[in-house]
């Protein structure tokens, strides 16, 4: 009996032993740890940093407690949509901030512009780790402070800018400064950040006031159209009065030629004549005024041949009557 | 084996023992040792301590991170009796790790009070700030850098002799109108707008009129010249015939004026015409004497 238990106990004893290695074995292999390629390691001894800069790779450090890996993603593009000032329902229920000050204040989102109109404005922002120590050991919530930093940076750019210019050319401006300002503000306090890009997503006036920022965009339009217009009436004008006139002027050229013509005609038929009773002496011209009388007493309706001798001195009278 | 288990045992006492009798500080906090109570030493730099087991030490971790937060939303009165409502986002870190823990000891509250403090400089700062120094289109007049740098030193002052905080920064994080003043912002903006469409339109009238009468003009003006153009013309052409004319007539004065008249009667008579002629006429010279004489 006693044996048995002796030998039940040698039994677990070396048993015990395999699992005593086995674990020691194990513990030791903990302190392996694998780095991923967009990652940065911080390599801690009894929370003292060793190394902050530990590369992608393989690698082995004491176990716990003694040692702790941590490990920074800082080749990965963080991105962050900036909407505090944006007022729309399902952006409200993205952005804590933004229903924290509505619910105390009552108050829609919105920035003021440098000629105190008001705006809505979102923006994104990428940003990745550049200092992993900083990052990890100097900022309790890096994410909360780079979108306030932001926010702040939005009303400092905007509090300088009329809102024409943030609506249309300043869009490039606003983001170099926010850029600037809010990198600025990051290294001041230390919290490892870099901005890499700024996108301005909606910028637009707050709904209430809408309508009337599209209707300039309208009369602007309206404008352009009322001048088209008017070009057009003016063309139309323009090309009839200068058909016109030329018609004008090849009437007259016309004319000119007509009246040349004739008068040529004219005279060359006097001279032919003329030419004519030089050689032939007076006939011609009785002949002519014979020829022409006949025409005309032809052509005549009614022609009232009075017969009298050349004795008589009296006048004639006569009387005239139409005819009906 | 019965080594094994002793030094098994042996092994875990020392582990629990060094585990008791000591502690980390971690790089991102300090630790006040306090010893039943009574702060003996701080520890700043991040390492592996030895302090006296259970309860005759505590060690006490303080954050020594940067924190965010954002103070409430309070209503003021600008200098220029302005009223506006603004948030602020305060970054502040323990410096004094030691008199931290004696005053505040955890974070929540000191949040409170930098909240406070915050809102009542905000308060005596705002007065000397007019709306033009936080909004305006010439940014040299904006202020709200020194607006945001008062606030820090002022709190500054305060808070790191009385609490062991440094403030690192601290900035506006919204600025609005109460309800009533956004109302009339909204008004008037609408009312620059309309103003700014009516303008755009009342040019686009005014420009079209213009380019209209320029229209009418200019087509007058062509019409005019080509009018002198055509009478230019139109003179040249009876100058030239009158000049024809008259040649022919210096040639011999009284044929043409013979001619002329012939042709003029046979214009001028027609088949309406009625023509009373006496024999007497050279035409019936031979109507009643086949000799023509008065024989």
């Amino acid at each position: 009996m006693k044996s048995l238990l002796r030998e039940v106990w040698t039994g677990f004893a070396s048993f015990l032993r395999w699992i005593i290695a086995g674990l020691i074995i194990l513990y030791l292999f903990s302190g392996v740890c694998s780095i991923a390629q967009s990652e940065i390691g911080i390599h801690q001894r009894f929370g003292r940093v060793l190394n902050d800069r530990i590369q992608p790779g393989l690698h082995y450090v004491l176990p716990w407690p003694v040692d702790k890996i941590t490990k920074v993603p800082v080749r990965t593009i963080n991105r962050m949509l900036i909407d505090d000032f944006y007022s729309s329902d399902s952006a409200l229920e993205k952005v804590p901030l933004s229903i924290v000050f509505t619910r105390m204040t009552g108050l829609e989102p919105y920035c003021i512009t440098g000629d105190n109109n008001l705006v809505n404005i979102t923006c994104v922002i990428q940003f990745n780790i550049t200092d992993p120590f900083d990052y990890t050991f100097r900022v309790k919530n890096p994410d909360v402070m780079l979108r306030s930093m932001a926010g702040n940076m939005i009303i400092h750019c905007l509090s300088k800018i009329p809102i024409d210019e943030v609506l249309t050319r300043g869009k490039q401006a606003v983001i170099r400064d926010v850029k600037l300002g809010l990198q600025e503000r990051l290294d001041k306090a230390q919290c490892g950040l870099t901005v890499s890009f700024i996108e301005l997503r909606i910028i637009k006036p707050p709904d209430r006031v809408q309508q009337y920022f599209s209707d300039v965009i309208k009369a602007d339009i309206d404008r352009e159209k009322m001048t088209n217009e008017a070009e057009s009436y003016y063309n139309d004008k323009n090309l009839a009065a200068k058909a016109n006139s030329t018609r004008i002027v090849q009437e007259a050229e016309a004319y000119k030629k007509e009246v040349v013509l004739k008068a040529e005609g004219e005279t060359e038929r006097f001279l032919k004549l003329l030419e004519g009773l030089k050689e032939k002496g007076d006939s011609s011209r009785k002949i002519i005024y014979i020829e022409t009388i006949k025409n005309v007493l032809e052509k005549v309706g009614k022609k009232h041949i009075i017969g009298r001798s050349k004795a008589d001195k009296e006048a004639v009278r006569l009387k005239l009557f139409c005819p009906e | 084996m019965r080594y094994l288990v002793i030094s098994c045992i042996v092994i875990a006492a020392v582990l629990g023992g060094i585990y008791v009798c000591s502690f980390t500080v971690s790089e991102r906090e300090y630790v006040v040792l306090t010893r039943f109570g009574k702060p003996m030493r701080t520890i700043k730099t991040a390492g592996f301590n030895w302090k006296r087991p259970f309860l005759f030490e505590t060690a006490n971790r303080v954050d020594r991170r940067i924190q965010v937060f954002t103070s409430q939303p309070i209503q003021l009165l600008l200098g220029d009796k302005n009223p506006i409502v603004m948030t602020c986002y305060v970054c502040w870190k323990v410096r004094d790790p030691l008199l931290f823990f004696q005053s505040l000891a955890n974070p929540e509250i000191a949040t409170q009070k930098l909240g406070d403090m915050i809102n009542s400089q905000l308060g005596n700062v705002l007065g000397a700030f007019k709306l033009c120094n936080i909004i305006n289109t010439n940014s040299t007049e904006i202020n709200l850098f020194t607006l945001e740098e008062s606030i820090l030193k002022n709190v500054n002052t305060r808070a790191q002799g009385k609490y062991g905080i440094e403030v690192v920064q601290v900035g506006i994080r919204r600025i609005a109108y109460p309800s009533i003043v956004a109302d009339a912002v909204y008004n008037r903006m609408r009312s620059e707008r309309e103003k700014e469409a009516m303008k755009f339109r009342a040019e686009g009238r005014e420009e079209a009129t213009k380019i209209r009468a320029k229209a009418d003009r200019e087509a007058t003006g062509i019409l005019a010249e080509a009018y002198k153009q055509s009478e230019i013309l139109k003179g040249e052409g009876d100058q030239k015939a009158l000049k024809l004319y008259s040649e022919a007539y210096g040639k011999d004065k009284e044929f043409y004026e013979f001619t002329k008249s012939m042709e003029v009667y046979k214009e001028i008579l027609s088949k309406d015409s009625t023509l009373v002629l006496s024999t007497d006429s050279v035409i019936f010279k031979y109507f009643n004497n086949p000799y023509g004489d008065n024989r």
